[in-house]
C-alpha cells in the first residue's frame, strides 16, 4: 500500500466509526421515536415512563438482554414495543425503541 | 413478597373477636386487626404493582387492568376498615360505647372485613394465573425477537466505535417528543 494511502487511511478522518457515532450523544433513540407515527409515539413515551418506574430486569416483561454486543443491555416489552436501555449512576440511558408487528400474535 | 399467612390470621383474628369481653382485651383486638387491615393494604398495593409491571400484554391488557382496578378498590376498603377499627379500639378504651352497640359495630366491620379478605384472597390467585400467562407471553415475545437476525445490529447501532452506549434519559428528550 502507498505510504501516502497509509496514512490517510490511518488519520482520525478513517477512523472506524460505528452508527452511534454518526447518530451523535443521542444515538439513534430520537430517530426511532420520530419515525414513529403521533399516537405510536405517545404510546412509546409511554412505555419510556413505564420502563423508568421500575427498570430493573424482573424476567417477565423486562430482562437482561444477551451478553453481545455488550453487557449490561436490558430489554424490555411494552405493547408493541421492544425498549432497549442501561442503568447506570444517573439512572436509566434510554438505547434504541422499536415498534414490532411480531411481538403479539398467538399461537 | 406476597404473604398469604397475612389473610388466614386476619379471617381468624376477626372469627374470634369478641366484642362482649374485657375493655383491655377488645381493645388489644381491634388494635391487631386494624394492623392486619395495614397489612392487606399493602398487599393489595402490591399486587397492583405487580400487575402495573407487567405491562401491556396484548390480549391479556384487560385481565391485567382488571387485577390493578380491583387491587386498588379493595386497598381502599381495607384503609377505610383499619380506620373503622382503630376508631373502635379507641371508643372501647375511653369506655364511652354502650356494649351492644359496639358490638353491632364491630360486626358490622368484621363482616365486611371477611369479605373483603376473601377478596384479597381471590385477587392474589388472579394476579398469579395472569403473572404466568404475561410470563409466557413474553418468553414467545422475547424469543421472536432474539431470533429476527436483524437484531443484534439493532443493538449494537446503540454504541460508538469504543463500546459506550449512545442514548438519552427521559429527562431530556427533546419536548416536540411529547405529541
Amino acid at each position: 500500500m502507498p505510504t501516502a494511502t497509509r496514512a490517510v487511511l490511518g488519520s482520525p478522518i478513517f477512523r472506524p466509526t460505528s452508527m452511534g457515532d454518526i447518530y451523535g450523544r443521542a444515538g439513534r433513540l430520537l430517530d426511532d421515536l420520530r419515525a414513529l407515527p403521533q399516537h405510536r409515539r405517545r404510546v412509546a413515551i409511554e412505555a419510556l415512563h413505564w420502563v423508568t418506574a421500575s427498570p430493573e430486569p424482573d424476567g417477565i416483561s423486562k430482562r437482561e438482554a444477551p451478553p453481545f454486543p455488550r453487557r449490561g443491555v436490558i430489554e424490555a416489552i411494552y405493547d408493541s414495543f421492544v425498549i432497549i436501555y442501561m442503568i447506570d449512576t444517573d439512572g436509566v440511558l434510554f438505547l434504541r425503541v422499536q415498534e414490532r408487528t411480531d411481538l403479539s400474535i398467538e399461537e | 413478597m406476597l404473604d398469604s399467612r397475612v389473610i388466614a390470621e386476619a379471617e381468624a383474628a376477626i372469627a374470634a373477636l369478641d366484642p362482649s369481653g374485657p375493655r383491655d382485651v377488645v381493645a388489644a383486638d381491634l388494635a391487631k386487626i386494624a394492623d392486619w387491615h395495614r397489612q392487606a393494604v399493602e398487599m393489595a398495593h402490591q399486587v397492583e404493582a405487580g400487575a402495573l409491571a407487567l405491562g401491556r400484554p396484548g390480549s391479556l391488557n384487560d385481565r391485567i387492568d382488571a387485577v390493578r382496578r380491583d387491587a386498588n378498590r379493595i386497598a381502599d376498603g381495607f384503609a377505610r376498615g383499619a380506620v373503622a377499627f382503630d376508631r373502635a379500639r379507641r371508643v372501647v378504651l375511653a369506655g364511652a360505647w354502650p356494649t351492644r352497640e359496639l358490638i353491632e359495630v364491630v360486626r358490622s366491620h368484621g363482616d365486611f372485613a371477611d369479605w373483603l379478605f376473601h377478596q384479597l384472597s381471590a385477587l392474589v390467585q388472579r394476579a398469579e394465573e395472569v403473572t404466568t400467562h404475561a410470563r409466557a407471553y413474553y418468553d414467545r415475545a422475547f424469543a421472536r425477537v432474539h431470533a429476527d437476525p436483524g437484531w443484534t445490529a439493532t443493538v449494537a447501532e446503540a454504541f460508538d466505535a469504543d463500546g459506550n452506549p449512545r442514548g438519552a434519559r427521559l429527562a431530556d428528550l427533546p419536548t416536540d417528543l411529547d405529541g
